[in-house]
Order: structure tokens, then C-alpha cells, then sequence
């Protein structure tokens, strides 16, 4: 201690006389009993953030957790819904394989009579 | 030597740099740190708030502090970069002509700096001076630091500080020698 009191006399000492450097009486003890007010309250500001910071994140946790349950719970009326869709759309291609194969047939027979009726006119002329 | 001393008593009753009383820091390394702010921001007042943001950094990066260099490097480090940002905001304030003759404009201009005629004569040879010469003069000369230090400190090579000084020395003895003989 002796030491750093030494060191602060020696430092003072110097600054005044080469650079003309001087400093208000009692600076240095109520400069650092400011610094420690001001680390003291900054402190106290850090410990009410990290609070805050915790109830944040705990709250986002549960709602996590909740929303993460209600997925896991099976939902009747959505398989409900998507069984429906899948026979509709079961039913939707088979009757248009139906109706293609119906179309084509149609076609088939449209042909063949016109067929028909085009030889049998040159055979009668 | 009694630097040395100081400077181990804070390191020497913890284990892990994370384990230092701020308090502790303070009391030890309060005068030290506003002293080095002083030489470079120059006026007592701008110094006195340069060193409030410095100490507000310091218990803020300590719990990240690894110890890879000394607690006082580290800290005077966070204390030349924190004078730094404030002359670059001050200078952003002032007009083209008005930066080359801001040293000495800056020092008469404070209520706290008395002029005698050594003072005069030994800050108008460190007003010739660049700022880094300056900057690296005052860091050796009047902190006492080592070279190795200061490359932390400005974050340069260990070799261009030892010769930014020898400059800044040699410079300050050639005013000086020429202010004697006139």
C-alpha cells in the first residue's frame, strides 16, 4: 500500500512538473468513489436485465413446449378431412380413366361406322 | 519496480482472472490509467470522462477476460482505444485548420495546466511531434511501460514502436538542445 501511494506521489509529481498537468484537490478518491457508484448501479441494472432475460426465455420455453404438445395430440376431424381427400381424389382419376376409356371406344366406333358407311357407298357407285 | 509490485498484488490473491475484484482494480490502477488518458485527450475534464467509459468497459469485458496478456495491458489497451474513439469524435467537431494547431490550443485551454517554462518548452517539443510519437513517447517515458506492452496496448510490431521512439526521443532532444542554446 505504502508502495502505491508512493507510485501515485511520484506519478503526480512528475505530470505536474514536466507536462504542467494538475488535477482538482481530492480528485483521485471521488473520481473512484463515482466509478464505483456508477459500477455499482450498472451492476444492479445487469442483475434486473438477466432476471428479465430469464423470464423471456422461460416464457418462450412454455409456449414452445405447448404448441410442441397440441401437435403431438391426434387431431380426429384433420385425419377425417384427409381421409375425404384421398378417396376424392381416388374417385376424380378413376373417372377420368372411365371417361378416357369410354372416349376412346366412342372414338373407335365413330371411326369404324364412318368406315362402314364410306365403303358402302363405293360399293354402291 | 514499484509498478512491478502494483501491478502483480491484484493478480497474485485470485486464481482466475475472472475471480478479480473490480474494486481492487480500481483502487489499484485508477491513477495509473487516468494519468496515460490525461497525455492524450490532454484536457482534465475530457479525461476524467474517457476514464469513467474506460472503467464501465473493463467491468463489462472482465468475465471475458482470458488472461492471455497482463490485467494492467489489457486495461490500458481498453483505455488508448477509448481515447481514441474520443479524439475521433472531437476531431469529426473541428475544422481542417484548426487540427494542426489543436495540441498546444487544447493544453492552454484547460483550467488544470499550469505553464511554467519547462513545461512550456517540453510540450512544444511533444506538440512537434505525430500523434503516434507522441502516443508511444508518453507510454514509455511517463507510464514506464515495456515495449512488448505497448504492441499489445497500439496493436502494432513490437520493433516499429521501439523505433516510433527512438524517433520521438531523438526529436524532443533536438528542439530541446536547440531551445537551450537560444
Amino acid at each position: 500500500m505504502k508502495d502505491l501511494e508512493q507510485l501515485k506521489e511520484k506519478y503526480i509529481n512528475r505530470h505536474a512538473s514536466m507536462l504542467g498537468f494538475e488535477q482538482p484537490e481530492g480528485f483521485s478518491e471521488q473520481s473512484r468513489v463515482l466509478i464505483k457508484k456508477k459500477l455499482h448501479k450498472t451492476k444492479q441494472n445487469t442483475s434486473i436485465f438477466s432476471v428479465r432475460a430469464l423470464f423471456g426465455t422461460v416464457a418462450i420455453a412454455a409456449s414452445m413446449l405447448l404448441l410442441f404438445t397440441l401437435n403431438l395430440t391426434p387431431d380426429t376431424e384433420t385425419t377425417v378431412a384427409s381421409e375425404t381427400m384421398v378417396e376424392d381424389v381416388f374417385v376424380t382419376s378413376f373417372l377420368l380413366d372411365t371417361l378416357l376409356l369410354e372416349e376412346e371406344v366412342l372414338d373407335q366406333v365413330i371411326q369404324e361406322s364412318l368406315l362402314d358407311n364410306f365403303e358402302e357407298n363405293l360399293a354402291l357407285n | 519496480m514499484a509498478i512491478a509490485i502494483s501491478h502483480k498484488t491484484a493478480l497474485n490473491t485470485v486464481s482466475k482472472p475472472q475471480e478479480i475484484d473490480i474494486n481492487l482494480l480500481l483502487d489499484q490502477h485508477h491513477d495509473r490509467l487516468y494519468w496515460m488518458i490525461r497525455k492524450i485527450v490532454l484536457v482534465h475534464d475530457d479525461a476524467q470522462d474517457v476514464l469513467q467509459n474506460t472503467w464501465m468497459k473493463i467491468h463489462k469485458g472482465l468475465p471475458s477476460f482470458k488472461g492471455n496478456s497482463s490485467i494492467d495491458t489489457w486495461m490500458f489497451r481498453i483505455a488508448y482505444n477509448e481515447c481514441m474513439r474520443f479524439l475521433s469524435q472531437k476531431k469529426a467537431n473541428l475544422r481542417l485548420d484548426e487540427i494542426d494547431t489543436d495540441y498546444i490550443q487544447t493544453l492552454t485551454a484547460d483550467d488544470y495546466f499550469n505553464a511554467n517554462q519547462t513545461v512550456s518548452h517540453f510540450q512544444a517539443a511533444l506538440a512537434t511531434l505525430p500523434q503516434n510519437e507522441r502516443h508511444v513517447f508518453s507510454l514509455k517515458y511517463f507510464d514506464e511501460l515495456t515495449f512488448k506492452a505497448m504492441a499489445l496496448i497500439l496493436d502494432r510490431n513490437e520493433n516499429s514502436i521501439k523505433t516510433l521512439y527512438y524517433k520521438a526521443e531523438k526529436k524532443i532532444k533536438t528542439y530541446l538542445g536547440k531551445q537551450i542554446i537560444v
